[in-house]
């Protein structure tokens, strides 16, 4: 096998997914393609040698719908000749876009890659895409909604509201000190419009002023007895769910995109590109979806095995904070070091761009992998009906 | 069959009329002739209208599912489904006007009928009843009704509409959109229908009624769905298969066009008519009710309605009761320990009346009737003007012997008292009176009003004119009656209890309450063991309890496992007087939800790693107990046919409807295998699992013999009323 190397990456900023975000006004289709035109600019590619474009998309639906890979490439600019993709797991979707990029390249039937994803909640509103496994009534009869089984879990791990509340407080005051001391500056492209006009160069959703007595005011966001049974008949020792996640310790909708620029060695000497990072392994596994974090787990396992590290290999994580319940139980599970989860702030402060996410987190973690000089990075995102998505990066030495 | 008439003005009536059936019901003689004559009326160009109505006392009653249940294959239903979808989608797309004059009960297929019509007219009249009662069979509309439905009045109201099966009156059935238009008479109701038809020589598309659909593609639609889905799940558990049913049909109805939403409704009602818990639905719910209800119909004409019926006791109980005879034009006479509590009591029945006069559920009429038909006494001699006596006091032994006593100094000799003890034995009850022939046992249920089944005790020496009076009231209340035997409990307290009983036994084992009641839950029965103790109020269950203890013999082992429940229960009355859920007290807090309380919770012990006990096992037991106890019903003879005790478990305390009942259930499972398990539970759980002889009977003949031997109880029981 082949090394699969990442080059380089690049992200937009995170924008507020709601009504009156910052990016609401940029079509998904232009968000990415400044982005892709940017990342194959400063590395000085011309876009003929890239093999394909493969983008993670959560709701590929309306203006993200219809094989939006490729609608992005030519929006970019890039020549006719380069394909393109569009790969669907839910929140791990451009997660998957990149696994899907290193390992095409290291089986040694592609060279170069572009892979990211995009999400513009905004404009694509969450669940656009319906599908059956949440809403057909005779195959969503395991649906659990991600709420309903991260509160589950929390009441299964009692967890506090305050413990629970505390970690956000926590997530948006790493994110609030990493903007002050610029710590994404090398692969954040502020967007713009045609006339040179900014929209947005910084995650606008993150919040420094985040306190507990802040949050303490916000009324839980998933009660649903119908929701609560289905999750209580599989976890019958739970008198009841307590509802304890609400906007404020959850992930909130956000718009955005990310790419990387992956290949093999002679892609590296033809362009004269030095590797920053290599994949070192990754996995996907699936498990109750009633309790958000079973896939989630597993597919760390076999990441771990697989690159044949032990968890206490791994420097830095970033784990996608989808709920606080989620992250607290990562924790505890693996029983990591807080330390090194999330340095630079999670998903509940800059929010989540769905489709988007996957390649941020990875993008994030090589950046401070190189700020910290250290080796190993673990990604990890829980999704939809109980996946999850891992991957492992290594630092390459120049 | 069908009548059709054609007017002067070119309009032409069909009116309703299946001599076959009796009652307006649809069978396939009545389709074929309904297919001639609307492709006669189609084809026919100088026909400007077309109204139905019918010459019966209903409108249009669902099909006739005796010639439903008989021998067909699910393509035939398939077949016939799509038969009537034919002929209500050319009704619907003739674009002259079609008008339904409503005169009676429009139920299920007739509603459908109506459906297919452009106008809705139906006579304000309180006994008339609209509705989709489908589903409480474990059937659903399959004549286009779910999409005519749903185009009418949206997604949301249908689907409420179609899972509660409730048969509104046409006041509430036109608050829903049923219904267009109300009318006082019958001669304003076809006066009404051809005013309708010529406003128009055909309807335009923009004038006909639409709810915009909910689609399943919205945003707003799919998190309806996938709400509704859970929802359904846990409202319906046990229900049988075709809520979920309707849901889907709804949800693919919201996709597709008409021609295709209609095969989805045929075929889903084909494939649910196919299931085994639909058919057992149907045995209970259909034969097993109509069965019971003629026992009591019977003997209506034997004799002349009461005078007047005194109450005795203005608590829930006998206020309910009350209010449900003076609304069926009995003549009460209400009576409470001193005329204060009298006078307060039929206050509160008043109070009761005006709640549901806002809410539309009486009329003005209905209400002041009613409480003209309710007189307070204010002495207990003032009994004796009645015929029938309903004793609705305490649930306390003593205070009960001692009224009798003095009642029976006021009252003649022939005067009928009944009692609506949920528990005692008429026996342990009769010590005090003297013509023990006179009294007999009604067991009604809270809410009074809305369980519709009548326990009726008869004890050794019930009279048959006793009997014969409790069966009219039951049957004049509309509600279905079975006759136990007299007995401790009788027979749904009895079953109720040995399931209350196997919870509690769990929860001194050191099982986690949650776990409990969640299995209780999860198997399908409204209630969960700790909270139906609290519904039924825990000086009630200590009584019975004792009781128990008392006729076993086990009074003097002070640490029997009865003692110990005993135990628990006494503990929670008299200790920590916390008395149940009408108290806001009991093994759970009230206020502000439901929740388990501290005290309950202290009884769980750590799981012991060696012996784990699963949800499932708790599950098996909380069952399997009311099986063994009611094959020991039957055994002593408490119980005496099976119909009647699957329609009393149903009914009363909700056992999953889907199994048929707690009979149908011991049936289903009479084989070897559960012999077999039921010994090895009481191996590891104690003897009371111990499989009756009446089952190893059951299995060493074969399961015929059972149907038969209940067919003969029933024979027996009538020839002897």
């Amino acid at each position: 096998m082949k090394d699969a190397f990442i080059f380089d990456a690049l992200r937009s900023p995170r924008g507020n997914g709601e009504e009156g975000g910052s990016l609401q006004v940029v079509k998904p289709v232009e968000l990415a393609s400044q982005v892709l035109k940017e990342l194959l600019n400063r590395s000085n590619i011309p876009s003929p040698s890239l093999d394909d474009l493969i983008l993670g998309v959560g709701a590929p639906v309306g203006e993200q719908g219809g094989l939006v890979a490729k609608a992005c490439a030519l929006h970019a600019g890039f020549s006719s000749t380069l394909a393109g993709v569009t790969i669907n797991r839910s929140c791990a979707s451009s997660l998957e876009s990149v696994n899907l990029a290193s390992l095409r390249i290291s089986a040694g039937q592609d060279q170069l890659l572009i892979a990211g994803g995009l999400e513009s909640m905004s404009r694509v509103p969450l669940h656009s895409d319906g599908g059956s496994l949440m809403s057909d009534p005779q195959i969503a009869h395991n649906f659990i909604p991600q709420g309903v089984a991260a509160d589950l879990l929390a009441s299964l791990k009692r967890y506090s509201r305050r413990d629970l509340d505390q970690w956000a407080v926590h997530s948006h005051k790493k994110a609030s000190l990493a903007q002050d001391r610029a710590a994404f500056k090398n692969s954040l492209l502020p967007i713009k419009s045609q006339i040179g006009h900014s929209f947005l160069s910084y995650d606008e959703l993150v919040k420094s002023g985040t306190t507990m007595e802040g949050l303490a005011n916000f009324e839980p966001l998933f009660k649903n007895p119908g929701f609560d049974f289905r999750a209580i008949f599989r976890y019958p020792e739970l008198e009841k769910i307590a509802h304890l996640h609400h906007v404020g310790n959850i992930s909130p909708n956000a718009d955005g995109a990310a790419a990387l620029l992956l290949g093999n060695g002679r892609m590296a000497k033809k362009y004269e590109l030095s590797p920053r990072a290599k994949i070192r392994s990754f996995a996907v596994a699936s498990g109750d979806s009633s309790l958000l974090v079973k896939g989630m787990n597993q597919s760390i396992k076999k990441a771990l095995k697989q690159a044949n590290l032990e968890i206490e290999d791994i420097d830095l994580f970033e784990i996608q904070e989808s709920f606080s319940s989620v992250i607290l139980n990562t924790i505890d599970e693996f029983k990591l070091d807080p330390e090194k989860v999330n340095v630079n702030g999670g998903s509940i402060a800059f929010g989540h761009p769905q489709g988007a996410t996957g390649a941020m987190l990875l993008i994030s973690a090589l950046d401070e992998l190189e700020a910290r000089n250290q080796r190993l990075a673990l990604v990890s995102i829980g999704t939809f009906s109980g996946m999850g998505v891992t991957t492992i990066i290594e630092r390459v030495d120049p | 069959m069908i009548n059709i008439q054609r007017m002067e003005n070119d309009i032409i009536t069909l009116s309703l009329e299946n001599r076959e059936t009796g009652k307006n019901l649809i069978n396939e003689a009545f389709i074929t002739h309904l297919e001639t004559l609307v492709e006669e009326i189609i084809r026919d160009k100088n026909t400007l209208g077309l109204i139905f109505t019918s010459s019966h006392k209903e409108f249009l009653l669902g099909a006739d599912i005796s010639a439903f249940t008989k021998g067909k294959t699910a393509m035939e239903i398939f077949d016939f489904s799509q038969r009537l979808q034919k002929v209500f989608n050319d009704l619907e797309q003739w674009p002259r006007p079609v008008v339904a004059a409503i005169n009676g009960s429009a139920l299920g297929v007739g509603l459908e009928l109506a459906l297919a019509c452009d106008y809705r007219i139906a006579i304000n009249h309180h006994t008339i009843k609209i509705g989709f009662p489908e589903v409480k069979m474990g059937l659903m509309p399959a004549a286009g009704g779910t999409r005519r439905l749903s185009s009418l009045i949206g997604v949301k109201g249908s689907l409420r509409i179609l899972l509660e099966g409730e048969k509104y009156t046409p006041l509430k059935a036109k608050e829903h959109g049923l219904i267009d238009a109300l009318v006082e008479t019958k001669n304003d109701l076809i006066e009404n229908a051809i005013a309708f038809i010529q406003q128009y020589e055909v309807i335009p598309e923009n004038e006909k009624k639409r709810t915009p659909s909910l689609s399943a593609y919205s945003k707003e639609g799919q998190e309806f769905f996938s709400n509704m889905a859970a929802q359904i799940e846990l409202d319906y558990r046990g229900k049988g298969e075709a809520p979920k049913r309707i849901l889907n049909c709804l949800y693919e109805t919201s996709l597709l066009p008409p021609e295709a939403a209609s095969i989805v409704e045929s075929q889903s009602f084909a494939e649910l008519f196919e299931l085994e818990s639909t058919q057992r639905m149907i045995q209970t719910l259909y034969y097993g009710v109509n069965y019971c209800r003629k026992i009591g119909a019977q003997k209506k004409d034997q004799l002349s309605p009461p005078r007047s019926i005194g109450v005795i006791g203005a608590g829930v109980m006998g206020r309910g009761i009350s209010e449900l005879l003076a609304a069926t034009n009995h003549q009460v006479l209400l009576l409470d320990k001193d005329l204060t509590s009298t006078e307060m009591g039929r206050g509160l029945i008043q109070k009761d009346l005006e709640e549901k006069l806002k809410r539309n559920d009486v009329t003005k009429f209905a209400k002041e009737t009613i409480l003209a038909n309710i007189k307070t006494l204010s002495n207990i001699s003032d009994l004796a003007q009645c015929e029938v006596i309903i004793e609705t006091i305490d649930e306390n032994l003593q205070l009960k012997k001692d009224l009798y006593a003095k009642i029976e100094e006021v009252i003649p000799k022939e005067t009928i008292l009944i009692t609506n003890t949920s528990s005692f034995s008429l026996q342990s009850l009769s010590e005090n009176i003297h013509h023990r022939d006179r009294f007999v046992g009604l067991h009604f249920f809270s809410p009074v009003k809305e369980v519709p089944l009548g326990e009726i005790i008869k004890g050794d020496k019930t009279s048959q004119n006793a009997l014969i009076h409790a069966l009219k009231i039951v049957h004049q209340l509309e509600k279905t009656p079975v006759v136990i035997r007299d007995g401790e409990g009788f027979f749904t307290t009895r079953i109720m209890m040995s399931y209350i009983a196997e919870g509690l036994r769990c929860l001194i084992e050191g099982m986690s309450p949650s776990v409990i009641e969640n299995a209780g839950l999860a198997l399908g029965f409204p209630q969960s063991p700790l909270s139906l103790a609290d519904h039924l109020s825990l000086p009630m269950v200590e009584g019975y309890l004792h009781s128990q203890i008392k006729a076993s013999g086990q009074e003097l082992i002070r640490d029997s496992i009865d003692q110990k429940i005993l135990g628990i229960v006494s503990r929670f009355t008299q200790k920590l007087e916390r008395l149940g859920s009408r108290s806001l007290k009991g093994f759970y807090n009230y206020s502000p939800e439901p929740e388990l309380c501290d005290a309950i919770k202290e009884y769980e012990k750590p799981k012991d790693p060696t012996n784990p006990i699963s949800f499932e096992d708790i599950k098996k037991r909380l069952f399997n107990i009311q099986l063994v106890e009611t094959m020991k019903c039957f055994e002593e003879g408490v119980l005496n046919t099976a119909y009647e005790g699957d329609v009393a478990s149903l009914l009363v305390w909700g056992f999953p409807a889907e199994t048929g009942g707690v009979v149908s259930a011991c049936h289903s499972m009479s084989n070897e295998l559960f012999l077999q398990d039921l010994q090895a539970m009481a191996l590891q759980w104690g003897e009371r699992f111990s499989p009756p002889k009446i089952l190893k009977t059951l299995i060493n003949k074969n399961y015929n013999s059972l149907h038969e031997a209940r067919e003969i109880l029933a024979d027996a029981l009538l020839e002897e009323s």
